[in-house]
C-alpha cells in the first residue's frame, strides 16, 4: 500500500516564502489603511511566534485561540503549527461559561484571544485556573515585540529548529453538532495539509498573485483550510476582510477573483446586483456586477449549508461562477470539490484522495485525512465509522459513475417504513420547489403513507383566483407520484391554514415518525 | 424615516417597496437573513450617523421596532 504523505505547515511556509517571496500573502485594513504582509514576512512573523511559545513552556500545550481572522490569528495560528503544539480555535462570541467547559475537556493551558473577547478574559481566568498564558492577539505592540525579539536572528533562533510529528494532533476544532455534546475533532497535521494536496479539478483558478476575501471565521475548516492553508501552498493573497458587516465595503477595496461564502451571503450579494439594475434599468450588468463585487470577481465557492440551483443560475447571467463543494471537519475537510463541468444540483466529484460509497443511502468515506478520532470521545468515535472503517458522514446522497456526488437529505430524517425501505423526506419536498402555490411543505409518515403537510401561498392562489386549493394540491402531487418510485408515493395532502412549526434557527421543526 | 428604511430594505430583497409598512415583519413578511440586518444595520449607521449595538439590533422584529431605535440612539 501507498503510504499517504504531506508537507508540514512549516514546509509550506518555506516554500511559499521561496516560490512567491515579497509577494503579498496577507492583505487586511488597520485603523483605516490597507497593510499588506509578504510570504517571506508571514514565514518570518510564524516562526517568531512559535519560538516565543517555545520559550513559554517547551512542553507540548493545547492552545486555544479565539476570534475570526486578523493578521495576528493568522501568525499564532501557524506558530501553533509549526511548533509542534496543538491549535484549539473557538469562535469570539462564546460564552465564558461555556469556553470554561471546553477548555477543561481539552486540556487548554494557553489562551490568545481577539479584542472582542477581552472584556471576558479575566472572568474566564478567574474560571480556568488551569490557564497558564492568556494573550491579546489585539495587543500590536507585544506582536510587534514578539516579531522583533523572536526574530531568524535573534539569540532564541534554535527553538523553531523542530521537526514535527505529522502523525500527531495539531488542531482540534470542535463541531457544532445539532444535537447533544460539542465533540472537539482532532486533526493530524496529514489529515489538515493532506486534504488540500489532491489534484485541483479546475486548473484556471487558484494561481499565484490571485486575490482571494477570506469572509469566513477561521473557527470553521472550510475558511481554516480553503482561505488560509490552501492559499499558503497556491500562493494566492488572501485578504482578511474583518466583520461580516465590512464585506460590502472589502468586496470593491479588495477586488478579489474568488470569495469563499455561505449560501446566505451568495443571497444577499445577488440580491446587490439586482437592486441596482432595478434602480438603473440602462445599465449593463457587468457594471452593476463590478459595484458589488469589484473588477475581477470570477468565482464563488459555497459550503456549510445546502445551495439553491437557482442561486447558481443567476450568479451565471452575472458572468460569475458559483458551484459548491461537500465535506466535513471529520474527514479533515473536503470529501467533494466544486468543478465546472459536473451537473450544477451536484457538490462537484469526490477529491481523489477520497473512496466513497453510498450503504443504505447514506454516504460513507474513507480518507487518509480523516481525523484522529473525536477528543478523549472513544465511544462517539467508535458511533462515527462502520466495522470495515468508513466514516459515516450521516448525510443521504448519491454517486454517479464519473464521481458526482449529489446530497439528498440527512439520515436523522430518514423514513424507515415497516417494509424496511428508507425515504429521504427531503428529497420529497425538493420536489415541491417549483410549485408556485406552496409556500412551505413538511413530509412525514403515518402508518406507513407518506403524508405532505403544506403551508399554501395564499397570496399567489388569491391572485390566481384558486379557490379549491386542496384540489389543486391534489392534482399537483398526482402528477408526481406518476413518476415517483413506489415508497415516495404521497399517499395524502394536508392543507394548512398557519405557516408550519419552526426551530430557533428558522428550520422546519420535523416530526417523530409513527409508523 | 419610512420612506429611506424602505429603500435601504429593497437594496437586500426583491420586494415592492409599498408593501414595507411599519408593522412589516423583518423576518417572516419582509424576508431578510441575518447577513441582510448586518447590512442593513451598517447602512442605517451611515444614514443617520448612529452606532447600532448589534446585541439589541438582533432583537428586533417589525420596521416600527426599526424606527423606534433610531430614534432612541439619535436622542
Amino acid at each position: 500500500m501507498e503510504i499517504f504523505d504531506a508537507p508540514s505547515v512549516r514546509e509550506l511556509l518555506d516554500s511559499g516564502a521561496e516560490k512567491y517571496g515579497n509577494s503579498t500573502f496577507i492583505k487586511f485594513i488597520r485603523n483605516g489603511a490597507i497593510e499588506e504582509r509578504s510570504f517571506i514576512k508571514v514565514r518570518s512573523d510564524s516562526l517568531a511566534v512559535c519560538r516565543w511559545i517555545r520559550s513559554l513552556s517547551e512542553k507540548r500545550m493545547h492552545i486555544a485561540i479565539i476570534g475570526k481572522s486578523n493578521y495576528e490569528y493568522i501568525t499564532c495560528l501557524s506558530g501553533i503549527l509549526i511548533s509542534g503544539n496543538v491549535a484549539v480555535p473557538f469562535a469570539p462570541d462564546i460564552s465564558v461559561e461555556e469556553a470554561a467547559e471546553l477548555f477543561k475537556r481539552a486540556d487548554i493551558e494557553m489562551v490568545l484571544y481577539e479584542q472582542e473577547f477581552s472584556e471576558n478574559a479575566e472572568r474566564l481566568k478567574e474560571l480556568c485556573p488551569f490557564i497558564k498564558f492568556a494573550v491579546n492577539l489585539g495587543d500590536l505592540e507585544e506582536f510587534d515585540r514578539i516579531y522583533n525579539e523572536y526574530s531568524d536572528s535573534s539569540q532564541y533562533a534554535a527553538l523553531s529548529d523542530i521537526e514535527v510529528d505529522k502523525n500527531a494532533c495539531c488542531v482540534i476544532i470542535f463541531t457544532s453538532g445539532t444535537t447533544g455534546i460539542k465533540k472537539g475533532v482532532a486533526l493530524s497535521t496529514l489529515s489538515l495539509v493532506g486534504n488540500i494536496m489532491y489534484q485541483d479539478y479546475i486548473t484556471d483558478i487558484f494561481t499565484p498573485n490571485d486575490v482571494a476575501l477570506s469572509v469566513l471565521p477561521m473557527y470553521h475548516i472550510f475558511c481554516f483550510s480553503g482561505d488560509y492553508i490552501k492559499n499558503l501552498k497556491d500562493g494566492v493573497q488572501v485578504c482578511l476582510n474583518g466583520s461580516l458587516k465590512d464585506i460590502i465595503k472589502n468586496l470593491t477595496v479588495f477586488e478579489p477573483k474568488v470569495v469563499r461564502v455561505v449560501p446566505m451571503i451568495a443571497q444577499t450579494l445577488l440580491q446587490r446586483v439586482k437592486a441596482i439594475l432595478a434602480r438603473n434599468p440602462e445599465m449593463q450588468v457587468k457594471e452593476a456586477v463590478t459595484q458589488v463585487f469589484g473588477r475581477n470577481i470570477q468565482w464563488l465557492i459555497s459550503g456549510g449549508a445546502y445551495l439553491n440551483p437557482e442561486l447558481i443560475d443567476e450568479y451565471e447571467k452575472l458572468g460569475i461562477f458559483l458551484r459548491q463543494g461537500y465535506g466535513m471537519t471529520e474527514a479533515g475537510c473536503r470529501i467533494s470539490v466544486p468543478d465546472n463541468t459536473a451537473a450544477r444540483e451536484s457538490v462537484g466529484r469526490i477529491i481523489d484522495l477520497c473512496e466513497a460509497r453510498i450503504q443504505n443511502g447514506e454516504i460513507q468515506v474513507k480518507t487518509p485525512t480523516v481525523m484522529l478520532g473525536y477528543y478523549k470521545m472513544p465511544e462517539e468515535t467508535k458511533e462515527m465509522f462502520t466495522e470495515d472503517g468508513w466514516l459515516k458522514t450521516g448525510d443521504i446522497g448519491e454517486l454517479t459513475e464519473d464521481n458526482q456526488l449529489f446530497i439528498t437529505g440527512r439520515v436523522k430524517n430518514l423514513i424507515i417504513l415497516s417494509n424496511g425501505e428508507n425515504v429521504s423526506p427531503e428529497a420529497i419536498e425538493k420536489k415541491f420547489a417549483d410549485v408556485e402555490l406552496v409556500s412551505e411543505v413538511l413530509v412525514f409518515a403515518e402508518k406507513d403513507r407518506i403524508i405532505a403537510e403544506i403551508y399554501p401561498n395564499y397570496e399567489y392562489a388569491e391572485l390566481e383566483k384558486i379557490e379549491d386549493i386542496q384540489t389543486v394540491l391534489e392534482q399537483t402531487v398526482d402528477r408526481m407520484n406518476k413518476t415517483a418510485k413506489a415508497a415516495h408515493i404521497i399517499s395524502e395532502v394536508r392543507v394548512r391554514t398557519e405557516p408550519l412549526e419552526k426551530t430557533a434557527s428558522g428550520k422546519i421543526k420535523r416530526k417523530e415518525t409513527k409508523i | 424615516m419610512l420612506e429611506t428604511i424602505r429603500n435601504i430594505i429593497c437594496s437586500y430583497v426583491d420586494i415592492d417597496p409599498n408593501e414595507i409598512t411599519e408593522s412589516s415583519k423583518i423576518r417572516s413578511d419582509i424576508g431578510l437573513n441575518s447577513f441582510d440586518l448586518v447590512n442593513v444595520a451598517v447602512d442605517l449607521e451611515n444614514e443617520y450617523g448612529i452606532s447600532v449595538d448589534s446585541k439589541s439590533f438582533g432583537g428586533i422584529k417589525t420596521i416600527g421596532d426599526i424606527m423606534k431605535y433610531i430614534e432612541s440612539v439619535k436622542k
